[in-house]
């Protein structure tokens, strides 16, 4: 069983062994998170692919001063983010002030739900909202970080957080109450 | 509700499916260095013994070899008219076929109507009973199996020419091997340094430089000669990419779990944290490139040179195969801990591990020194196989210009 330290090293030698083992021991968890960041499943395996290539091919940068798993991490949100900047969608821009957050739905309805409806859920928000919902509440990223990664302005960024919410809670009334 | 996604999601796992690594596995850029040969020590080793192997491959071939005349050959001896009052051996030379010949020569006591019996690998002394005798300087005619031989003439009669020469027409009707004259291949060392200019049929970006220094030896058999040796090409290209990065800002401590622990003074929380790194939003920056490639090139050159007093011309085309030995692509230059995401357009000329070229070059030499010569020749270089891999450069045959120097070392 190969430590991180050996994994990373093999991986700078071009191992393929170590390269095949850091990839079974973090493609789950990366899996997951490209999963949230697209609308389905196919996109989600083009994401988690580049993310890990991006992965192997800067392994070289990454100075051992944090967690590995945060580096992985983070290089698969932002290949994500250049994802769908590629496709050059815009989101839509709407003034935090015009965004009504107002629905306050009981716990209760979302706790019933498995992971993988909260997870479609999630897939079924426009790309703009979807993003900054899981950079906000997620990831935990502010808005100001958020407008910066997604080139939007903080307002929009609470905006479409805000239109998120509302759209999700929607979804959560409509699958209790078909 | 933030809470729950936040709970459920932040550790969420899905298995990918298997072919995704497959696709990864078979696009894994390959970060070695690349080149062929990695350690430069073994590089100039290969090379230094590839140049002696030539050179000493070389001098056999002129001590040992020879061409090869079939029994059925034909050819003519000239030698001055002999001297009936000395019996000195004499020596001639004789060019028929472009070879030099020497051929010693004892003057006869007195000449029969059978004329000359040739005797070639034996001295006079072995055979004194002989009238006249020829001897060919067994160092310089031989037979392919080292035995000597007696060769007798079917036209051996001597005759006097206009030149008040005696000529000799020898016929080997009977020898039933081949026999060996030695030649005097001319053998020439050479260094030289050639500076060019690469161009770009297919692409408008400006023209890059190139440095080459090479040694050869040169094989050089009448009017024609080929040339080989070891050189190394140093090469530069200018170009650049766009990348994104996000700059390192600091760490912060994530309480990721809660546990109580019961101790005397009553129930105390232990929040269990690890630390999280915090960096900068996405940034987009220029990145200016001057790479740097060093090829080990192998050029195999044959030509033809004429020699007019101490001037020659020449010209000469062939192969030269390059294999990359060293590269230096700087990367743009980040803070330790800031995170280069990718690049996102490329403009950086990138070339490859090893490539074709056909070389064609005429020039002159200038023999200013019984062992030494200078020469100047116009390169032209055009590339068989691409000499880049990155898709910024459209030409694939890209081709130089140049202007080769040199000093020359005859043997």
């Amino acid at each position: 069983m190969l430590n991180e330290e050996q994994i990373i090293e093999g991986c700078l030698q071009n191992d393929s062994h170590a390269q095949e083992t850091l990839y079974r021991r973090f493609a789950p968890k990366m899996f997951g998170i490209c999963l949230r960041f697209t609308r389905n499943k196919m996109e989600a395996e083009d994401v988690l692919q580049d993310g890990f290539i991006k992965v192997f091919t800067y392994l070289k940068d990454f100075k051992n001063e944090g967690s590995l798993e945060g580096w992985i991490r983070r290089t698969m949100i932002n290949t994500a983010i250049n994802y769908y900047k590629k496709m050059v969608r815009k989101f839509n821009e709407t003034d935090i002030e015009q965004a009504d957050y107002v629905l306050m739905e009981d716990e209760t309805a979302i706790d019933r739900l498995s992971n993988i409806e909260l997870l479609q859920l999630i897939q079924e928000l426009p790309d703009g909202y979807r993003m900054v919902f899981n950079l906000a509440i997620i990831e935990g990223y502010s808005h100001k970080e958020i407008g910066d990664m997604l080139n939007i302005s903080e307002n929009t960024s609470k905006s479409q957080l805000s239109r998120a919410r509302n759209a999700l809670q929607m979804k959560i009334k409509k699958t209790k109450n078909p | 509700m933030d809470e729950v996604f936040r709970e459920r999601f932040r550790s969420f796992e899905a298995q990918p499916p298997e072919q995704v690594w497959e696709r990864i596995k078979a696009n894994i850029p390959n970060n070695s260095s690349g080149t062929l040969f990695s350690n430069p020590v073994s590089l100039a080793t290969l090379a230094a013994l590839f140049l002696i192997a030539l050179i000493v491959g070389l001098y056999v071939i002129k001590q040992d070899n020879g061409i090869t005349y079939n029994k059925s050959s034909a050819s003519s001896f000239t030698k001055a008219k002999p001297d009936t009052q000395s019996n000195t051996p004499e020596s001639v030379t004789n060019s028929s076929a472009g070879l030099d010949v020497n051929i010693t020569t004892i003057i006869p006591q007195e000449i029969d109507n059978t004329g000359p019996t040739t005797s070639f690998g034996k001295t006079f002394q072995d055979e004194p009973e002989q009238n006249y005798r020829e001897t060919i300087n067994p160092l310089t005619l031989n037979v392919i199996d080292g035995s000597s031989l007696n060769i007798p003439h079917s036209s051996s009669q001597p005759i006097l020419d206009n030149n008040n020469s005696f000529v000799y027409k020898v016929k080997y009707t009977s020898l039933n091997e081949k026999i060996t004259y030695k030649f005097k291949p001319e053998l020439l060392l050479g260094i030289y340094f050639n500076p060019e200019v690469m161009f770009y049929p297919d692409d408008n970006i400006p023209n890059q430089s190139a440095y080459h220094f090479d040694l050869t030896a040169t094989l050089q058999y009448t009017d024609f000669f080929i040339e080989s040796g070891v050189g190394l090409n140093l090469s530069r290209d200018e170009g650049g990419y766009t990348y994104n990065y996000q700059e390192y800002l600091g760490t912060y401590d994530d309480v990721y779990e809660v546990t109580f622990d019961t101790t005397e003074n009553g129930v105390v929380p232990v929040y269990h944290t690890s630390p999280v790194d915090v960096y900068d939003s996405v940034k987009e920056s220029y990145h200016s490139s001057k790479n740097r490639y060093t090829y080990l090139e192998i050029p195999v050159l044959f030509g033809f040179r004429k020699n007019i007093g101490k001037l020659s011309w020449f010209v000469k085309a062939g192969p030269a195969f390059s294999f990359l030995v060293h590269k230096n692509m700087p990367e743009a230059a980040f803070r330790e801990r800031d995170l280069m995401l990718g690049i996102s357009e490329n403009k950086q000329p990138e070339r490859v591990n090893s490539n074709v070229q056909l070389l064609l070059s005429a020039g002159i030499n200038y023999r200013f020194h019984e062992n030494f010569s200078l020469s100047c020749e116009p390169m032209f270089r055009y590339y068989i196989t691409s000499a880049y891999k990155s898709d910024y450069i459209k030409s694939k045959h890209t081709y130089t210009a140049g202007l080769r120097v040199g000093l020359l070392y005859n043997f």
